[in-house]
């Protein structure tokens, strides 16, 4: 179905643009356009219940709006019924309520006048577009004194991590995927434990219905969720291991250039993040620092204030949409914004 | 989630529906549908079908328009999350 600004028609679906949306109505004449709406006398009403099939002049329907035709395809021609009963289908239901937003809207009307079948092209956009909403959320979390290391949330992970002998390292994994399972349902509404997970050869592991990406360093958690591959690490700022030679050793000439006059453990635990969050985004199956560069690759770096001041390095689509959450040890969230961009 | 992170979320959603910051500011609770955040009509089919799929809801036994606030809209998804 396509949209002409034409003089309409006798039994022709008109719409008019009402911000973001259209609002839909058959034309008779321009003294009557039947539509689902609210009725003159609760025009700014929101209640289903003030919303009636009922008639209005052609200015009553466009409020200053522009008139657009339906101009149907050669297959809709065929399914279409005659004008005249378009109309007369229209007129029968003045008066009619039980309008739904979601299942009978004024759309629904028109097409069920027209062609008999209830459907509403707007919902199904609108529905496609927040199921596809880009997120790229991280969750951060201070690593509680003690973590209960069965508790990981997921069967397949958790096996693995009752094979860890080092207790801490125990309680850090266990810890970090219980953040990822609250955010995960928190972020894309899933439930951690129903999907289907696998850990691929390099150790990543994967889901069917999200991308995930954990890191975990002395002290604290980073879990990223995402409809897009990600990856995240997360370092405490300042590390007595972060001299000038290890510099030299992980950046490449341009990145060596580009934090001159940085301070450098913060210059040197961006780029080592950064190069982790990329590698881990990419799985690859050997990390090798020098061959990740920074500088090409789609990665954001913030300096965050938890117990201490960390380095969170993310990479993947849509790093504009980053959000990033703390996770308390009830495992709320509360959306931190008060981070360094780096 | 607990009522803060659902507030939370809403503003999420709000952030991609309404471009006013200064609207978005003033998003709390107490803020009225229609007339602090300018809900209209047409646009409860976006807010409607962002809530069903942000929060795995269905918002099928409510007309939204029975909403006044945004602490009412919060009350009815801790009710649907089972809280």
């Amino acid at each position: 179905m396509k949209w002409k600004l034409k003089a309409p028609r006798f039994g022709d679906i008109v719409r008019v643009e009402a911000g973001r949306f259209y609002h839909y109505g058959i034309y008779a004449s321009d003294e009557e356009i039947i539509q689902f709406g609210p009725t003159p006398d609760a025009e700014h009403s929101l209640l289903d219940a003030d919303i009636r099939v009922c008639t209005s002049d052609v200015n009553g329907f466009l409020k200053g709006g522009f008139l657009e035709v339906a101009s149907f395809s050669l297959s809709e021609r065929l399914k279409a019924a005659p004008p005249a009963q378009i109309v007369a289908r229209a007129r029968k239901e003045i008066g009619t309520g039980g309008y739904d937003i979601l299942k009978n809207n004024c759309e629904h009307f028109v097409n069920a006048c027209a062609f008999g079948v209830k459907k509403s092209e707007q919902v199904d956009t609108v529905r496609a577009f927040w199921q596809n909403v880009p997120v790229l959320d991280v969750y951060v979390a201070v690593q509680p004194e003690s973590v209960d290391p069965s508790t990981a949330g997921v069967k397949a992970r958790q096996e693995l991590i009752d094979e860890t002998r080092n207790e801490r390292l125990k309680a850090q994994r266990a810890f970090a995927w219980r953040v990822l399972c609250a955010g995960l349902n928190r972020s894309l509404g899933l439930d951690a434990e129903s999907l289907r997970w696998e850990r691929t050869e390099t150790g990543k592991w994967t889901s069917d219905a999200c991308e995930v990406s954990i890191s975990h360093c002395d002290g604290a958690v980073a879990a990223a969720v995402s409809r897009r591959p990600v990856g995240v690490d997360l370092e405490p700022e300042n590390d007595p291991r972060c001299r000038e030679t290890l510099l030299d050793r992980i950046a490449t000439g341009a990145e060596r250039e580009a934090v001159k006059g940085q301070r450098l453990e913060t210059a040197i635990m961006k780029l080592w993040t950064a190069k982790e969050a990329s590698f881990k985004r990419k799985g690859g199956e050997r990390f090798s620092p020098q061959a990740e560069d920074t500088t090409t690759e789609p990665v954001r770096s913030i300096r965050i204030l938890l117990d201490r001041a960390y380095i969170l390095s993310v990479s993947g689509e849509n790093l504009k949409n980053l959000r990033v959450y703390e996770t308390d040890s009830e495992l709320h969230a509360h959306r931190r914004t008060d981070f360094e961009s780096l | 989630m607990n009522r803060e992170e659902i507030i939370e979320k809403l503003k999420e959603i709000a952030e991609f529906t309404v471009q006013d910051p200064s609207i978005l500011a003033k998003m709390d609770e107490t803020a009225d549908l229609t007339a602090d955040l300018g809900l209209s009509s047409v646009g409860i089919l976006y807010i409607v079908i962002a809530i069903e799929e942000m929060f795995h809801i269905r918002m099928d036994d409510v007309s939204f328009g029975e909403f006044k606030t945004v602490g009412d809209v919060a009350d009815y998804i801790e009710k649907k999350l089972g809280k």
